[in-house]
């Protein structure tokens, strides 16, 4: 059941490509574990250098449509003493494979790019 | 933290609060709270020279996300109110309908009202230009033209006035090229090109020179020296293909050589839309007394109508003592231009100016009513959301997007509507004045545009609201099956229905006095019987047939003619014709012989020459003596037929056939009368009739003849075979035109015609939409009543008693409404005052046959829920 799971979001991830740069960074800052929407920006800004930055104004109508289609979900919100806790997001198994299927996307594009020698070959670690 | 970088903070704090009411309110709810947060974190954690950044970048993000949120909200609202009017097309359609045809017929009445009164003639400074007519109060002429004499002096005289000029139009054969043809054009005193200062599109207009040297004779026939013409655009195009060297062209105007100067840009249509050729006009000797000729002027620069009146009044005094036999008791009025070409029109227009706001209020109450009722049948709905957290502002957006919606398409309908009408305005409305500038531009389209969305939001807003204040409880419950009206609701419905019956009593009111008018019009006796018979003006040129003996004998030869095709029993021929707007038209001074007025005192007659066989032709009656004979020829003694009103003015209670009377005209000659013939209304139901003195055109021989055929059959069918008669005569005179008399005499009452139709088809719709109002309220009432309608019959009320119960409700309703409607109409009916003919605004007899309609239709309209009350079942309404 759970192969069949995974080979449908796989099918059903192709029609979520391409995706924006920000939906991508926002799925990939989400693979390794829940987060709210300031650890969200300030993890994106990290890894792109601030290439792309994302802001308060932004991030939640990305957020809102990411909802809508079943790529992010959002865990129950508790209480920690008098405040209610910030609201987290968590990569849903759609959404890891629509990122898993956007990466593959921009590896091929890549290795094209390579192949014609418009950038250089990756530096082996 | 410094205070200054505390204030900063604290103002980008601000900001971004206050950018967030940007967001749709849902949005806002679910992360307002989580983006504030974010945003304080940021701005904390920003390094102070990236704070500025990190604020705009902020600030862009969110207004581009407000703009998308909003976005995705409207098509939301969109695809979810084509889902609900799919489940409902036929209510769809009609509030479409509803909008379209009344927001279409609203515009419609704009664009003619705004393209005929509400621009300024499209001239520069068209403020400054004004009309000048004479009057003589004492003789009742209140409006009349100028004559060439009088209009020389105010020239020289009138420093208020920066320009004055005469013109006159008439018919006059163009040969240009291949083929023949009657044009209509005018000539023109000195100064009437600068007064409205267009610039030709090619070439020049008149020098002065040109103007003094283009002399005419007593048959308005041009005999100067190197005349010259300027075009018209419509003739430009039609006639000589657009030509840019048209200018320096040789044309033949009444078989004279004029040279083309000029061409005037499309749009000047002075003095009206018809002339295709201007030639000047210069004066030597010009009289006085001869009140023929159109005068248009300009008021000097800074100086006001009332400063120039009253300077027209003083020259036109002193030119009183300095003429009495001519000017005595003669004044002269200026009229703004626009006023006088219009002005006849503006009363009319007001009429359906008034008619359209109606019906426009008609189809917002209307749809109002349609939209209460989508609203009541959606109340469940609107439990439902609101149960799942809908907000009720998004609930009051959503309807309100679907009357966005609904005004969108309106618009595009009503659009539609107003150019299909507009489209066929030239042939409902011939004569309408500056029918060439009415259009469906932009500000017609804005109009259709404000009106579809004001009418749509303002009938959405209470069902809007209704629906807004659905309780999730209370809609959810169902009373078999039947979701339950407030009292609100059913109280806003009886007063739509009242507001609907009052307009429509007021459109009835109004439909009912033009019908009643337009009866008594028709019913006037035109003092002629034009059935059967066809009118071809005819305008002899002066080269061809300059003499009199020439226009004789070309008009004995075409009777001739004309006499021999089967079926036609008389043929006569006048140099005016009743209705006929072709033709020279004149009045003359008149008196009995040895009576001896004072000179400028005598009554003036209408002239007209006529053929022996005119007055059969036209059926006028003869009352005494004869009619002319072929032996009333040129070296015969000089004879007249006068009408009975002249009659009567000479010789009160007399028999004037015998006598002598004199006339002012070409010399003052004594003509012995030989008959009297019935007054005729020459110019429509609503003229009066005018003296009249008619002459043998055998003594008087004019080249233009109004040429009239009377035939036993159908005078359409006649046409053909008096085009062919005119042109077998003489193929170099081309026949104008071959009109049947029953069409010029129609066209006296077309806008009439057109006033009664238009309001009576308003009228009708609006009763058709009141029945259904009363209808809907009374069949809602019983439905609503079902249950209490059970327990009175199973306590014994007779169905009889509740059906006269129903009808009472409906009658009240109709009562309301006309209390209503008659206030209105009463207070407003002034406004058709100037459309009506011999019917008082405040006619009781109108209002009394109103009401019995309006209750007759109230109580029509209440009898088949009348009789669902009386067939209720107690047993099934008890269930």
């Amino acid at each position: 059941m759970a192969r069949n799971n995974e080979a449908h979001d796989t099918h059903d991830a192709v029609r979520f490509l391409p995706l924006t740069p920000a939906m991508f960074h926002v799925l990939v800052a989400l693979a390794d574990g829940d987060k709210h929407g300031y650890a969200i920006m300030k993890e994106v800004e990290e890894r792109t250098a601030g290439e792309v930055a994302l802001s308060a104004g932004t991030l939640y109508g990305l957020v809102k449509r990411l909802l809508q289609d079943g790529l992010i979900a959002e865990p129950r919100r508790t209480r920690l003493g008098d405040e209610e806790r910030r609201r987290t997001y968590r990569l849903t198994a759609r959404g890891r494979a629509v990122a898993v299927a956007e990466a593959e996307r921009l590896d091929r594009a890549l290795a094209l790019a390579r192949s014609k020698r418009l950038i250089g070959r990756r530096a082996t670690p | 933290m410094s205070a200054p970088a505390r204030d900063r903070e604290a103002a980008a704090k601000r900001l971004f609060r206050r950018l967030l009411r940007l967001l749709p309110a849902d949005f806002r709810g679910d992360y307002g709270r989580e983006m504030s947060l974010d945003f304080q974190d940021q701005l904390a954690a920003a390094e102070p020279q990236a704070r500025g950044r990190l604020v705009w970048r902020t600030a862009v993000g969110l207004v581009a996300t407000a703009v998308r949120e909003h976005w995705d909200v409207l098509c939301q609202d969109f695809r979810g109110s084509w889902r609900s009017w799919r489940r409902a097309p036929g209510t769809a359609l009609v509030a479409l309908a509803t909008l379209g045809l009344g927001v279409g017929l609203a515009t419609t009445i704009f664009a003619v009202a705004d393209g005929v009164l509400l621009r300024p003639l499209p001239y520069p400074d068209p403020e400054g230009l004004v009309a000048i007519h004479d009057t003589n109060l004492a003789k009742g002429i209140e409006r009349i033209g100028g004559t060439s004499g009088n209009v020389a002096d105010w020239r020289r005289r009138i420093r208020e006035l920066s320009g004055i000029s005469g013109f006159y139009t008439m018919g006059r054969n163009l040969s240009a090229g291949a083929g023949a043809e009657v044009v209509l054009t005018a000539q023109v005193s000195t100064d009437f090109f600068p007064i409205f200062g267009v610039r030709p599109e090619l070439g020049r207009t008149f020098t002065p020179e040109e103007t003094e040297r283009a002399l005419f004779n007593t048959a308005a026939a041009p005999v100067g020296t190197d005349p010259v013409a300027i075009l018209s655009h419509r003739i430009w195009v039609r006639r000589f293909g657009s030509d840019p060297g048209v200018i320096g062209r040789k044309i033949t105007l009444e078989r004279r050589e004029f040279e083309v100067v000029g061409v005037m840009p499309p749009g000047f249509a002075v003095p009206g839309p018809e002339v295709e050729l201007w030639i000047p006009w210069g004066w030597k000797d010009p009289p006085r007394d001869q009140h023929y000729i159109g005068v248009v002027g300009r008021l000097a620069s800074g100086v006001t109508l009332a400063a120039a009146q009253a300077s027209l009044d003083a020259v036109t005094a002193a030119l009183g003592e300095e003429y009495p036999e001519t000017n005595r008791g003669w004044g002269a009025r200026l009229t703004p231009l626009h006023d006088a070409v219009v002005g006849g029109t503006r009363p009319i227009l007001v009429v359906f100016v008034v008619a359209g706001l109606l019906l426009l209020g008609l189809a917002a109450v209307d749809l109002t009513g349609l939209q209460l009722v989508r609203a009541s049948g959606r109340l469940e709905e609107a439990a439902v959301r609101l149960a799942l957290g809908a907000s009720r502002g998004r609930l009051v957006r959503g309807l309100l997007t679907e009357n966005a919606l609904l005004a969108t398409l309106g618009a595009v309908l009503a659009a539609g509507v107003a150019a299909a009408a507009l489209a066929g305005l030239p042939r409902l409305w011939p004569d309408l004045p500056r029918l060439g500038e009415v259009a469906l531009d932009a500000r017609a389209i804005a109009v259709a545009v404000v009106a579809a969305v004001a009418v749509a939001v303002a009938a959405g807003i209470v069902p809007a609201l209704t629906v807004s204040r659905a309780r999730a409880a209370a809609g959810l419950r169902v009373d078999g099956g039947r979701t339950t009206a407030g009292p609100a609701r059913d109280r806003l419905r009886r007063t739509l229905v009242v507001a609907e019956v009052a307009l429509t009593v007021v459109l009835l009111v109004g439909a009912g006095l033009l019908v009643k008018s337009f009866v008594r019009l028709a019913a006037v006796d035109p003092g002629f019987h034009p059935d059967g018979v066809v009118v071809a003006p005819i305008f002899l040129d002066m080269e061809g047939y300059g003499s009199g003996e020439k226009a004789r004998g070309y008009y004995a030869r075409l009777f001739e003619r004309l006499a021999a095709i089967p079926g036609v029993e008389s043929v006569g021929g006048a140099t005016a014709l009743p209705t006929s707007p072709l033709g020279p038209d004149f009045e003359r001074p008149v008196w009995a012989e040895g009576t001896a007025p004072e000179p400028g005192t005598a009554p003036q007659a209408d002239v007209r020459m006529v053929t022996p066989d005119y007055f059969r032709t036209l059926g006028i009656r003869l009352e005494r003596g004869r009619v002319f004979a072929p032996s009333d020829g040129p070296e015969a003694r000089k004879v007249a037929i006068v009408n009975t009103r002249l009659a009567a003015l000479l010789w009160p209670g007399e028999n004037p056939v015998g006598r002598r009377i004199v006339a002012d005209y070409s010399g003052t000659y004594p003509y012995e009368v030989v008959g009297v013939v019935g007054d005729v209304r020459f110019r429509g139901p609503r003229s009066a009739p005018r003296p009249e003195i008619f002459f043998p055109h055998a003594q008087r021989s004019y080249l233009i003849l109004n040429v009239a055929v009377k035939t036993s059959g159908d005078a359409v069918a006649l046409i053909p075979a008096v085009f062919d008669a005119l042109r077998e005569i003489d193929p170099r005179q081309p026949p104008q035109q071959v009109t049947p008399l029953g069409d010029l005499v129609s066209a006296t009452v077309a806008r009439d015609r057109l006033a009664t139709e238009l309001l009576s088809g308003f009228a009708a719709a609006a009763v058709a939409l009141a029945a259904l109002g009363i209808y809907g309220v009374l069949a809602h009432r019983v439905r609503q009543r079902r249950a209490e309608i059970g327990v009175r019959l199973a306590l014994g009320a007779r169905p009889a008693d509740l059906a006269r119960s129903v009808c009472g409700d409906g009658l009240r309703l109709a009562l309301a409404g006309c209390a209503v409607g008659v206030t209105v109409a009463l207070a407003a009916g002034g406004i058709a005052r100037g459309v009506l003919f011999e019917v008082a605004p405040t006619d009781p007899a109108i209002f009394a046959c109103v009401l019995g309609a309006v209750v007759a239709i109230a109580l029509a309209s209440a009898g088949l829920p009348a009789l669902r009350a009386s067939r209720v079942e107690p047993r099934e309404a008890l269930r």
